[in-house]
């Protein structure tokens, strides 16, 4: 009978020791709902995922009472909810707002041949496929001076280029005063003093560009751990817009997910007054760069599939555990299908503080209210490990302490010891 | 003498059962290996301003919990003697309410070279509270097993949680308030009264016990008067004191800034008006008027109210997981009586620790950030494992109804044992006398 427990034990402690699967919410409890949002097309919410084997999403929203005769009763009319990685969310690399070009921030000077930048970073998804960087080109693009505008537009000028908010709109055919240009939209002083933004389009005519760059960019890409030369890109100077953003593709890469790489990146055949230059950091002395990622999806299900929740007002699609899913950005996508769903989002986003992205109402700036579970693998051996390792150096880093211990629990063995010696010569009642 | 040669017997008689022995030696060995490798900010932050008033010179600019911070500028005074270098380690804010201490400040005390050292100091007065508070409770009830009684508070994994795992002073204040419960059954009332006093200036959860001292313990209604008269103005004469040195009353900060005095009315039930009615004001109104009117006197009764009273204050407020410790030290004499209260006090022990799962990883998994950040990150956050299973909306209510029930019922029978069933233990006992003769 001994015997068995003592299997029984083995058993367990060699079950616990190689690790286990633990079930895991994204959050404790669902946000308080604020409102609904009718999603006739497409939903998605970005969320900052912490754990690892995400394997179900729960979202609430709004069942129809009753359908309808030529209705299909179902629980979410033919939607579908997919989770794919958001890296473009991820704020933790340095250019992590498009639109911004921060007054610490700066062009690091001509890319001349023989100066090669590098950069290292973390890689924190799969699917590593390119580099985005912010070029100038000193106004090859376009110079400064008069532009004329098309007869037959109205052109709108935006704060920000592409999709800046519109702050004004100017009569087609007339004269505009030009600063030069950003993102391949001119950049434009109004007669106010305002300046914006105006799609290239809408001019007839603009000043001529102030240079002429040559060559090409060369950017190479290192395993930074084994110094390993993995991918090679290049771009042709002469086509980039200045002040834009420029992505290096190449091959993706499938297993950059937490790998440290290094890139450089050096101009060939350019040549002073006819090179281009990179946006940086001088405080941080880091290019303001982001890497981009092969588009993946994680889980793809019908919310028709989904599991009614009474208690929490959810339907929870589940999948086979998706991963890795650690400390990465995700986004859920609700694509409604042969009927609207209506989805509770709240004031309160979900981790990583992100707004949703509704097609239908793009005026929310709350968070879907929805929740995810995961199955994340938990080494006991490895808590064990740095627990020992933890108790070791606050020992280690202090002998007289450790000294003193040993002295208190030695005292408390010898008095139990002590005490129960004197026991039995003498019976004592307690 | 004769307090020496009680000390000396009882030391002989604790020594002489192995048991008892044992269970202290246990309960020692379970605190000195948390203390080492766990931490919680309230300990930092208390530290950190008895650090700057020590530095300063300024021992009451933290004036709300006054009497506790003094005592912790004193023991940080004796301390800091044994830590060198520890002058960047402590937070500038922490005595600035609403900022507190900052993830920095506290990454700077997790890098300290003597860490260990520091969080044994620093929690030693702690351990002493528990270990006085054991040894003050058995003596108090010399009727009940000894070795349960010490059990029941000294190896409670609340209490230990408590003091050793949290690192929060609320033990020193229990050991105050039961030396004066022992001072009071050794006929020293007054000297039980100040012990209670000291407690109550230091926590607010005595202050609803005095009362009922004052009433148990009475020689007369004119000792009552004259107790509440000095409970007054000691409170008068503190709070004066620091107006005049500070500028600012305890009382007022207290009842003005600290969410606990809102605690105290958070279960109300609606009754119109937009007035809700507060549950606890109410019970404790309705006991201390049922006191006074049939005035039960002596120091079992005495037990019994504040057994019962610091029971219903965890029940029915929402206290933080770290002053549920308030419940045990009077029931523990009630729930070491028989298998049924050593139940009870498992049960609610249990349920005390699976209602810490709803604060999360702050006072479960990140308490053991001494070992290491990646240790604590490896662990899983409770909270959300709990929420991956059973909906919060569902489980959260349903244990804290039982622990405030299991709690409610502990007081309850702490009641039944003070009050009710001591009337008809006595004459059963005469009963037995009579028969033998």
């Amino acid at each position: 009978m001994k015997h068995r427990w003592a299997y029984a034990l083995l058993l367990a402690t060699a079950i616990l020791a190689s690790g286990c699967r633990v079930p895991l919410a994204l959050v404790s409890s669902l946000p308080p709902t604020a409102s609904t949002v009718t999603v006739r097309t497409r939903l998605e919410q970005p969320f900052y995922s912490a754990a690892d084997g995400l394997t179900a999403v729960a979202l609430r929203l709004n069942l129809p009472n009753s359908f309808g005769p030529n209705e299909r009763p179902s629980l979410g009319g033919g939607g579908i909810l997919r989770v794919i990685y958001a890296p473009d969310a991820d704020p933790r690399y340095p250019d992590s707002d498009f639109f911004a070009w921060p007054a610490n921030q700066d062009w690091i000077g001509e890319l001349v041949p023989g100066r090669i930048v590098e950069q290292t970073f973390l890689s924190r998804y799969p699917g590593l496929d390119g580099i985005t960087v912010r070029v100038g080109t000193y106004g090859a693009d376009v110079g400064t001076g008069l532009g004329r505008l098309r007869d037959d537009v109205t052109a709108i000028v935006r704060e920000a280029p592409i999709a800046g908010r519109e702050i004004a709109s100017l009569a087609g055919g007339g004269p505009v005063e030009v600063l030069g240009s950003r993102e391949g939209w001119i950049r434009v002083r109004l007669a106010d003093g305002r300046v914006g933004y105006v799609d290239r389009s809408a001019f007839a005519s603009l000043p001529e560009p102030t240079r002429r760059n040559d060559g090409e960019l060369l950017l190479r890409l290192y395993d930074e751990r084994t110094g390993q030369l993995l991918r090679e890109a290049r771009l042709a100077v002469r086509d980039l817009h200045d002040e834009s953003h420029v992505t290096f593709r190449f091959d993706p890469i499938p297993d950059s997910y937490q790998v440290t790489y290094r890139f450089t990146i050096e101009a060939i055949g350019s040549a002073p007054g006819r090179a281009i230059t990179l946006w940086g950091d001088p405080a941080s002395g880091t290019l303001v760069f982001r890497p981009s990622y092969a588009a993946t999806v994680l889980a793809e299900a019908p919310l028709d599939a989904g599991r009614w929740s009474g208690v929490e007002g959810t339907l929870e699609v589940r999948f086979a555990p998706v991963r890795p899913t650690a400390d990465t950005y995700l986004r859920i996508v609700i694509q409604a299908g042969d009927r609207p769903l209506i989805v509770h989002w709240s004031n309160v986003r979900p981790p990583g503080g992100l707004p949703l992205v509704s097609q239908d109402d793009p005026g929310i700036w709350g968070g879907v209210v929805f929740n995810a579970r995961y199955a994340q693998d938990v080494s006991v051996r490895a808590i064990g490990h740095g627990a020992l390792n933890g108790v070791a150096q606050l020992f280690a880093r202090d002998v007289p302490l450790l000294l003193g211990y040993l002295m208190v629990l030695s005292l408390v063995l010898v008095a139990c010891a002590w005490s129960w010696r004197r026991s039995g010569r003498r019976t004592v009642a307690s | 003498m004769k307090l020496r040669f009680d000390l000396l017997s009882q030391w002989r008689a604790t020594s002489s059962d192995p048991v008892l022995v044992a269970i202290w030696g246990t309960g020692l060995v379970i605190r000195l290996l948390f203390m080492p490798i766990t931490f919680h900010s309230d300990l930092y932050q208390i530290y950190s301003r008895a650090a700057f008033a020590v530095a300063s010179g300024d021992w009451f600019a933290w004036n709300a919990q006054l009497l506790a911070q003094v005592v912790h500028n004193l023991w940080f005074m004796l301390v800091r003697l044994l830590l060198p270098a520890q002058d960047g380690i402590w937070s500038p804010t922490a005595g600035v309410a609403g900022i507190g201490a900052q993830p920095a400040d506290i990454e700077r005390f997790l890098a300290y070279p003597l860490l260990a050292r520091a969080l044994v100091l620093l929690k030693l007065p702690y351990l002493l509270g528990d270990a006085l508070t054991g040894w003050c409770l058995l003596r108090l009830a010399p009727g009940v097993s000894r070795r349960w009684l010490l059990a029941l508070w000294w190896l409670n994994p609340i209490v230990i949680y408590t003091s050793a795992l949290f690192g929060r002073h609320d033990t020193l204040w229990i050991a105050l308030l039961v030396a004066g419960c022992l001072a009071a059954t050794h006929e020293r009332r007054w000297l039980g009264f100040v012990l209670s006093a000291l407690a109550a200036i230091a926590r607010f959860f005595p202050a609803f016990v005095l009362p009922f001292y004052i009433v148990s313990v009475r020689r007369g209604w004119r000792q009552v008067v004259v107790g509440l008269g000095a409970l007054v103005f000691a409170w008068f004469v503190v709070d004066t004191a620091v107006v005049v040195l500070r500028g600012v009353s305890p009382t007022l900060t207290l009842l003005g800034d600290y969410p606990h005095v809102r605690y105290l009315v958070a279960l109300a039930v609606p009754v119109g008006d937009d007035i809700p009615l507060a549950v606890f004001p109410l019970v404790y109104v309705f006991a201390l008027c049922y006191w006074i009117s049939r005035a039960p006197s002596g120091v079992d009764a005495y037990r019994a109210a504040a057994g019962a009273l610091l029971c219903a204050i965890v029940a029915l407020t929402p206290v933080h997981p770290q002053y549920v410790v308030w419940a045990l030290p009077f029931a523990v004499p009630t729930l070491a009586r028989n298998g049924i209260g050593r139940t009870i006090a498992a049960v609610q022990a249990g349920l005390f620790f699976v209602w810490l799962l709803r604060w999360g990883a702050s006072v479960t998994t990140g308490l053991f950030l001494p070992l290491g950040s990646s240790v604590v990150e490896a662990l899983p956050d409770p909270q959300l494992v709990a929420a991956a299973l059973v909906p919060p909306a569902v489980w959260q209510p349903v244990v804290r109804a039982a622990f405030t029930a299991v709690t409610l019922w502990i007081g309850w029978s702490v009641v039944e044992d003070g009050l009710l069933r001591r009337g008809a233990r006595q004459p059963q006992r005469a009963e037995l006398v009579g028969e033998l003769r």
